[in-house]
This record gives structure tokens, sequence and C-alpha cells, in this order.
């Protein structure tokens, strides 16, 4: 079944052509589009630079990832950054361990 | 998840029981024993033990056999924890009588020469010699590149320009090798399929860099005195802010985190500063990004049930996403 997927390592980033990235760093940027809503400023990192380094630690996008992107604006809309901190403060402590 | 934690726990027992050196050095190693199983007793679901059988038996249905590379992880794990609450300043009360050269060499033993001693175990086994080398191989290519990560995170307070990118490799490898060997010594041991080894190794990176950007978080506004702000590191929230802000806002942000070093005192300012610039939702993001990641990885592996559940289960964890239910029920205790 894992065959019939067509896995491969890395196939989410790595073997996107950069330009189709660009293209979903394009869509992502657009203003007053179906993205506004978290035009928040967080993705300005995401977009200053995009060298082959950057390629290999998810900031070119596959289109897959562009969906996940859309999938955490929509669920976190409504969301006020005090909720995500009460959400760390509350939940986490032991979340985070190995 | 527990009675694999004790489990693995008593193979440990018996491995630094039966070690050739002074009953000194060996209470020494026992003192770090003594802090995993403490942690492990509060929290079984750890990954260190957790990834390695579970994956085992999702490829192969028996999680029985891997409990040696489970023990080794986990000594690599408590070697690396020691080095690394060194670094931080963190180290658990129970080093507290102990001097930095035993710390050190507590550390050093149980990254470099416990993990081969319980891989060794395997030999019991049946298991061929060149299965043995492989996944002995795997854990002295883990170490150096845990340790590369832990020398990047240590430099970049120094450092005037940590980028976005050098953040995130950095965290690849300082925490997605270690949670990659996790799964692939699971997988190593149960199949000769690439493809699926691959896969497995693949999910465990993404899942360990989602863990450590949980961490990241936690440090900065999961406690009123951030130890990473004392001790000056630049984790993602942090090189994120800075390379979003501008001019002034950006200058501020510097001299805030200069003071921080010195007290808790502004703590809270800054964490302001960096939710105002997007951090804490970008932190978010990149979480969930990972998560997704490791979530297909996963599924490409075709794990068998009902482990494949149960790794599902710790993936989903990893997330700084507030629940819905969790998020509605905010506002009444507000």
């Amino acid at each position: 079944m894992a065959q019939q997927e067509g896995y491969e390592r890395g196939r989410e980033t790595e073997q996107f052509r950069r330009d189709t990235a660009l293209r979903s760093l394009d869509i992502l940027s657009i203003k007053g589009g179906q993205l506004s809503a978290y035009d928040d400023q967080s993705l300005r990192g995401t977009t200053t630079t995009l060298d082959p380094t950057s390629w290999d630690y998810g900031f070119a996008l596959s289109p897959k990832e562009v969906e996940d992107v859309k999938d955490f604006m929509e669920k976190s809309a409504s969301l006020s950054d005090e909720e995500f901190v009460r959400h760390i403060r509350g939940t986490l402590e032991l979340e985070r361990r190995w | 998840m527990r009675k694999r934690a004790g489990q693995v726990f008593a193979l440990l027992d018996k491995v630094v029981e039966a070690l050739p050196v002074p009953s000194t050095h060996r209470e020494l190693l026992q003192v770090q024993l003594g802090v995993g199983k403490e942690r492990a007793e509060a929290w079984p679901e750890m990954s260190v033990i957790q990834l390695p059988l579970l994956v085992h038996t999702a490829v192969s249905g028996d999680e029985r056999p891997a409990l040696p590379v489970a023990a080794a992880c986990t000594l690599l794990y408590l070697g690396a924890d020691l080095l690394d609450s060194t670094l931080d300043h963190e180290l658990s009360p129970s080093w507290h009588t102990h001097d930095s050269a035993e710390v050190n060499l507590a550390a050093t033993t149980l990254l470099a020469a416990l993990p081969q001693l319980s891989i060794a175990i395997l030999r019991e086994s049946g298991t061929p010699p060149a299965r043995l080398w492989a996944l002995s191989y795997l854990f002295a290519d883990t170490v150096l590149e845990l340790n590369a990560g832990q020398h990047e995170d240590l430099l970049f307070p120094n450092r005037e320009n940590v980028s976005v990118e050098d953040s995130l490799a950095m965290v690849k490898r300082k925490s997605g090798a270690p949670y990659a060997l996790f799964a692939r010594v699971g997988a190593v041991l149960a199949t000769e399929d690439s493809f699926t080894i691959e896969a497995y190794a693949a999910f465990g990176s993404c899942f360990g860099i989602a863990k450590q950007l949980i961490n990241d978080a936690w440090d900065i506004w999961g406690e009123d005195e951030s130890q990473d702000l004392l001790n000056g590191k630049r984790t993602l929230p942090i090189v994120h802010a800075l390379s979003v802000l501008r001019g002034e806002q950006r200058e501020q942000l510097q001299n805030l985190l200069a003071v921080a070093r010195e007290s808790a005192e502004h703590h809270d300012e800054l964490r302001s500063r960096l939710a105002a610039a997007g951090s804490v939702r970008y932190t978010a993001l990149m979480v969930w990004l990972y998560q997704q990641r490791a979530r297909r990885h996963l599924r490409a592996a075709s794990p068998q049930e009902p482990a494949g559940r149960e790794l599902r289960m710790l993936l989903d964890r990893a997330s700084l996403l507030p629940q819905p239910e969790e998020a509605r029920l905010w506002p009444d205790q507000t």
C-alpha cells in the first residue's frame, strides 16, 4: 500500500519545483483574497529569501502544504494570541518533553 | 504505555548493574537513571521509549524484540539531556551534590558507551552482525548530528543575525535527528525494506522538530521566568520576531533581549512584543506544518494496527493549536 501511495523520502518538498513553490508563496501573500483573515505578518518570515537551504526546511511549501496552511488559518482564525498562550501554559508542560 | 516504560527501565537497571566498572561510576550513572525513571513515571508517553517499540510493532506486530534498542535510545536521551541541562543551567536537583566533571563523565558514558552495550544484547536473540553494526552506526551518526545542533544552539546567542532558516536547521539537527533515530531503529530491526525504514525515519524527524518547537514556545510563554530568555537563546519565536521587525521596533526588541538575560523582570514585556510580532502564531503554524508532514510520512509507512493508532495519538498531541472545546472553555475562565 505504501508503494501505491508513491511515497518517496521528502517528496513533500524536495521534489517539487521551486517555481511551483514560489507560486504557492505568492498565493499565500495575496491580500484581500481568501487568506486575508490571516494577514497577521506571521508569514513574512517565510517570504524574504528562498535559497536552497530554506528549500530543505519547509519554506518552499508544496501545494499540499499550502492546503495545510489554509487549514491552519481556518482553524485558528477566531483564536486570539492570548488563547494560544493560555493553551501553551495550560496543557503543554509535559507534551514538550522527549 | 506505562508498562513499556517499566520494561525499558528494568532492562536498563540490568545493563548498568552488569557493567564492569567500580561501584562509584555505576552509582553516578544510576543518578541519571533515577531522573529518567521519575520522568517516565510522570510521563510514560516519552517518545524515546514509545517510538522504537511502537514502530517495531507497527512493522512486525511484536514489540518485545525491540526492547534493547528502546533501552539504547533511552540511554542516548539520558546522556543528551544531561549535557543539555548542563549547558542551559537546568540540572535536576539529583545532580546538585555532584561537581560538573562528574556530570560530564556520566553524560559521556551514557552517550558514547552504553547504547552500544544495550544493542549488543540483541546478539542473544540471533540478530545478525551486519544489522548490529548498522544499528550501532546509526547511533554514532545521530550523536554527531545532535551535538553539532547543540553546538549551533550554543553559538547562536553570540551571532549578529540568525535567520529563521538557520534556526530550523539547528532544530532539525538537535531534535529531528534523535527522533528520526528513535523511529528508524525500530524499523531497521523489523525489516530490510528501505522504503518503510525511510518513511518511519522521516516521520520521526518531523515529529521531533514539532516537539522541539513546542518546547521552545513553552519555555517562553509557559512559565513566568523563561530559562531560554535568561540564557540568551535564539529559539524560533525570537528569531522570527527579529526577522519581521524593522527599525526602532527591532532595536527595542534587541535591547529587551539583552536585559532579559539579567533577570526575569522584563520577560512579560518581551513576551508581549513577541506575540505582537506574530511569533506565537507563526511558531504554531510551523508546528502544524511539521505535524502534518509527520502524519503523511506515517500514513505512507502503512503501520499495522493498533500500533499505528498509538503513533497517531502521540503525534496528535504535538500541536500548539488549541482544541475547539478548550477554546470554548476559556471565556468562562477569564
